[in-house]
Formats: C-alpha cells, sequence, structure tokens
C-alpha cells in the first residue's frame, strides 16, 4: 500500500483547502455585485473557477502526491476536451433563424418567418408608403402615385405564376420592378425600401399587407 | 480442478496480505482506469458545455436563462458539493488509516451532502417548469437540462456508490478497500469539478453586465 498512503498530515490540509474554496466561491458571486468593467469580471469569475478546479484536482484528488502518469491521463483527455470546446464555440456560425427552426430552404424559412400584421400600419406609415398608396384601414394612408392596397391579398395570389401571395407581396417591395403593375410606370416606387427596415419591421409589414 | 482450486489459493493468499493490482508503473489499476474514465468524462463534460454556449442566446422565445437561473439557490448547492468533496477526502483518509468509525461518519455525510444537493437540482428543475422552461421549450431549456441533467445524473450515480461503501463497512472488512474508496472519491470530486465550471460558465457568467 505504499505507493498510496494516506499521510496522517493531510487532513488538516484539506479541512484548509475547503475553508478557501469556500470563500473563493464566495468571491465569485460577490464579483457580480462589484461596480467593475464586464471584462474584469470575466477574467476574474474564470481564473477563480481554474483556480479552484486545479486545487480540487492537486490536493483532494491527489494528483500532486500521485504517480505522474495518472496526472499525464487526465490532462490529455482534458486539454483535447478543452481544445474542442474552443473549436466548437468558435467555429461554429450560427445564424439563429436557420437552424433553430426545422426548415429545409430558404423559401420554406420564408413562409415561416411570421411577422405581427398589428405593427404593419405603423411601419406602413413610417416607411413612407402611404405617401404612394391607399390602404384604407390606414389614417392618412391617400397617396395616389401607386396602385390602391386594399384587396391585395387577393391579387397577389395571382399576379405572378408560381409566386404566392407572400411571394409575391415580398417581392414588389423587394424588387418592385420584377412586376410592374398595368397603367403604372416603372421605377417609380423606391427599389431600396428593404434596406430602410429591420427584419422585424419587415415582416411585420408584410404579415399586415397580406391580410388586406 | 485442481488448477481452479490453486487459483482460488492464490487468490486467497493475496486477499489476505492486502495486495492490489498493479501495473507496471506502481500505480494499481483500479486508478488508472478511474482516471482514464475521468478523462474521457472530460470530454463528454466539455462539448455538452460548449453546446450550451453555442447555443447561448439563440433562443426564440423565452423564458431565457437570465430569467430563470437563481445565483442565491445555486451558490448554496455548490457550497454543498463542494464540503462534500472535503468529506469524501476525510473518507479516504480515515480508510486509510483503518478508521472504520470515522470512515463511516464522513462517507454517510458525503452521500448526505450529495444527495443534498440533488434536492436543490430538484427545487430548481421544478421551479424552472414552472416558470415555462421545459427540454421542448426553446434551444435554452434542451442545452440546459441535457447538461445539468448530465451532471445530476453522476451525482446520483456517486451517492448510491457511496453510500454502498457505507452499508458494506457493517458488513464486510475494510482492511483492503482503501484503493476502491480512493477511486470512488475521484469520481466524487471530479463530479464537483465539473460542477465549479458549471457554476461559473452557465450560471455566474449569466449575470455579468445585469444589474441587480
Ligand atoms: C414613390 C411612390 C411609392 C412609394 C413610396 C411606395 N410605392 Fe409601392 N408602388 C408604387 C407604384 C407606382 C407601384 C406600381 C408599379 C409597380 O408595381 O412597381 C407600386 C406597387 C406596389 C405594390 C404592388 C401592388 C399590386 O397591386 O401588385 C405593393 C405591394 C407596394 N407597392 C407596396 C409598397 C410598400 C409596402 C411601400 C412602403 C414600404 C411602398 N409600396 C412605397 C409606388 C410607391
Amino acid at each position: 500500500m505504499s505507493a498510496h498512503e494516506e499521510h496522517p498530515s493531510h487532513v488538516p490540509v484539506y479541512i484548509k483547502l475547503a475553508a478557501a474554496l469556500g470563500i473563493v466561491t464566495a468571491v465569485e458571486v460577490a464579483i457580480l455585485m462589484m461596480p467593475l468593467p464586464n471584462a474584469a469580471m470575466y477574467v476574474g469569475m474564470y481564473s477563480l473557477a481554474a483556480v479552484k478546479f486545479g486545487f480540487v484536482v492537486a490536493i483532494f484528488m491527489h494528483l500532486k502526491y500521485d504517480n505522474k502518469l495518472l496526472t499525464g491521463i487526465f490532462f490529455s483527455g482534458f486539454t483535447i476536451a478543452l481544445a474542442t470546446m474552443v473549436a466548437m464555440v468558435s467555429l461554429i456560425n450560427y445564424q439563429p433563424t436557420k437552424t433553430s427552426i426545422n426548415v429545409k430552404d430558404t423559401k420554406e424559412l420564408a413562409a415561416l418567418s411570421t411577422g405581427n400584421a398589428e405593427n404593419g400600419p405603423a411601419v406602413f406609415k413610417a416607411k413612407g408608403c402611404s405617401a404612394c398608396h391607399v390602404v384604407s384601414s390606414v389614417e392618412g394612408a391617400v397617396g395616389q402615385v401607386g396602385p390602391k392596397l386594399d384587396g391585395l391579398s387577393e391579387r397577389a395570389k395571382t399576379r405572378v405564376a408560381g409566386k404566392d401571395a407572400m411571394a409575391y407581396i415580398r417581392e414588389s417591395i423587394e424588387n418592385p420592378g420584377a412586376y410592374v403593375v398595368e397603367k403604372y410606370p416603372a421605377g417609380l416606387m423606391p427599389a431600396n425600401l428593404r434596406q430602410t427596415m429591420s427584419d422585424q419591421e419587415y415582416n411585420d409589414l408584410v404579415a399586415f399587407l397580406a391580410k388586406l | 480442478m485442481s488448477h481452479a482450486a490453486a487459483a482460488v489459493d492464490h487468490q486467497h493468499h493475496h486477499e489476505e496480505h492486502h495486495h492490489e493490482e498493479y501495473s507496471y508503473t506502481g500505480v494499481t489499476n483500479k486508478k488508472v482506469m478511474m482516471w482514464a474514465f475521468l478523462a474521457s468524462d472530460c470530454m463528454f463534460f466539455g462539448t455538452l458545455i460548449s453546446t450550451y454556449i453555442i447555443y447561448h442566446g439563440k433562443s426564440l422565445t423565452g423564458p431565457y436563462p437570465v430569467e430563470v437561473l437563481s445565483i442565491p439557490v445555486t451558490t448554496a448547492s455548490s457550497f454543498v458539493l463542494l464540503m462534500s468533496s472535503l468529506l469524501m477526502a476525510l473518507s479516504v483518509a480515515a480508510v486509510n488509516r483503518q478508521d472504520i468509525f470515522q470512515f463511516r461518519l464522513w462517507i454517510f455525510l458525503t452521500s448526505v451532502f450529495g444527495a443534498i444537493f440533488l434536492g436543490f437540482q430538484s427545487y430548481e428543475f421544478t421551479e424552472f417548469v414552472l416558470k415555462g422552461v421545459t427540454v421542448q421549450q426553446n434551444l435554452f431549456g434542451s442545452t440546459f437540462y441535457t447538461m445539468t441533467g448530465t451532471h445530476g445524473l453522476h451525482v446520483a450515480i456517486g451517492v448510491f456508490w457511496l453510500f454502498s461503501w457505507f452499508v458494506y463497512s457493517f458488513f464486510g472488512n475494510m482492511k483492503d478497500k482503501a484503493v476502491d474508496i480512493e477511486v470512488a472519491g475521484l469520481y466524487w470530486h471530479f463530479v464537483d469539478i465539473v460542477w465549479i465550471v458549471i457554476f461559473t460558465v452557465i450560471y455566474l457568467v449569466e449575470f455579468v453586465g445585469v444589474k441587480a
């Protein structure tokens, strides 16, 4: 049993270590309440966790006193784990709207990304659509430059063969020149309107138009 | 049959002298095996933790971690687990001294502290579910429960293992069991260091820059 004999004097070391670990944990939590810059908090917390980790492994788990082979075995696994973590976290380029919903392609995604139609009128007014289009349910939407948008959802279904209402509405905003409504001049509706709004605003607007 | 008899006799002879199986390196095989297992377990938890990190902040619906994680509750449970590590170290020290009374006391308390930790976790999970965080709710739920659930399962196995040794000590001879207890202890401390990492990376860091 000589290789792993417990030295009796380790017990006081264990007790001191446990006390230290308790204190360090308290300090970690205290860091959160201190008026420190975020970067300092991260550095503080991660290094304290690493210190705790190291001491438990070295003292409680005896690696400090044991055969170095064991340290080698453990830290080779640990290093691979850490390297994998760093690689995964830094290499994965996550696109929230595309991986958290189960869609096969962008078309399905577009159909899924639902806006809130109730916010539509506000976007419609804010982005200046009112100046050219009439929508009877929207106050101030009295512009005569472009076609009246009342009843759009019905018309949109049949405007372009192979495009459903949603796809047509999106196209007529993203690329107004792709299909020009009869009797109206091409190039009058600004082509950059999509770029003036956030994804959320855009989805809300489209959801609203699809109900007209 | 004389072969078998000789083998039994041989084994018996070994037991009388409290021999352990040693590898060429002079380290007991059981310890080498446990460290190899822990090295691989590092990789297991490494991927679970990085998966949590990768999907952090990517949930499309709430509840979000910052709304449900509780620092006070988790600080308390972390403290319990840290102290159980001390109790475990004391158990190993006691069995090495063949102080069976102290061994029973410490190993019993270690498993009780482990059970308390599991109690905290059940409380936390229940609270979460009541607040709407389920495995299917969002990315936070899926990754959080997979990771902390795996850790909890490790703790549960540890509690069972340690408590079995407590029971065993009343019926069996602890003379040649020091290595077995040390190996169980390694497992237990490992579960503690995994929690040190989870506590910092998942709980504390979440609240950096969040004004209480
Ligand atoms: C400068 C005037 C002008 C502005 C501003 C304008 N449009 Fe238009 N819009 C037009 C004209 C002209 C047409 C018809 C010609 C065409 O299809 O390009 C049209 C066509 C449309 C159509 C197709 C209608 C149909 O019946 O097929 C939709 C939908 C539409 N606009 C939505 C909008 C939205 C939404 C906004 C605000 C983000 C907007 N427009 C801003 C002038 C404008």
